[in-house]
């Protein structure tokens, strides 16, 4: 499968939360509207985020990727929030750490049809340098979708 | 004798895969041969003394014989090098 493009249906730009649970909630919802996930994948993403954070620190900053293994996904997308404040996540590599985390990816991946090119994609923006503050820089849906696109 | 490598995190999903993908290259590019099995963290007890190596993207206290490496790095693309040196020394 080659079809995989980051929509700006479900970007938030400048989302402003007071934790990481609204956060996962306001994402959901946006999978949830463009029929990727069922009304309980939230429930299982937060309580799996609980046992196994998903909160990285990478070179330009850090991000958080929630997603959980769920009955409750229809089809591979992600919904993407750039947080005009930080909230905090648990790190996925010491689930003891705490840190601030500016960019939220909440994944659907579909277990039947694993969308890896959207995994790779992911993981090559990850370890690009400057990748956050770009993302920052931008304020429509459209170009945050745009410069996510060029990663594909 | 093709070896066996083990990738763990959380739900067995997504980050498993993207290590696996670089983990794939890291190998070939080695020239060595390994079975690649992707599994959860919770899973990763039953493959203890069978495979030769585990990776997970958390980091683990355990006693496990298989020796066990720490790839979040393949992730962030921070230290990288170093972990694949330490893989590689593993498994040659």
């Amino acid at each position: 499968m080659d079809d995989f493009e980051f929509l700006p249906d479900l970007i938030y730009s400048n989302l402003l939360v007071a934790d990481q649970k609204e956060a996962i909630n306001l994402l959901a919802e946006l999978l949830e509207e463009n029929g990727l996930v069922g009304g309980d994948y939230k429930k299982d993403v937060l309580s799996r985020e609980e046992v196994f954070p998903t909160g990285i620190v990478v070179k330009s900053g850090a991000i958080a990727i929630p997603h959980a293994r769920s009955s409750k996904v229809f089809g591979n997308g992600v919904a993407v929030g750039i947080l005009e404040k930080p909230v905090s996540f648990h790190s996925m590599e010491d689930c003891n750490a705490e840190i601030d985390v500016e960019i939220i990816m909440l994944l659907a991946i579909s277990e039947s049809d694993k969308q890896l090119k959207m995994l790779q994609t992911i993981m090559k923006m990850l370890s690009k340098e400057e990748f956050i503050l770009l993302l920052k820089e931008k304020e429509s849906k459209e170009e945050i979708a745009q410069l996510l696109n060029s990663f594909l | 004798m093709d070896k066996t490598v083990v990738i763990a995190c959380g739900a067995g999903l997504a980050t498993s895969s993207m290590v696996r993908d670089r983990i794939e290259d890291v190998l070939s590019e080695n020239n060595i041969r390994a079975n690649i099995i992707q599994t959860t963290l919770n899973e990763l007890e039953g493959y203890d003394g069978k495979a030769d190596i585990f990776i997970t993207t958390m980091k683990i206290n355990s006693d496990y014989t298989t020796p066990v490496v720490h790839g979040s790095a393949f992730l962030t693309g921070i230290n990288e090098e170093a972990i694949i040196e330490q893989i590689v020394g593993i498994l040659k």
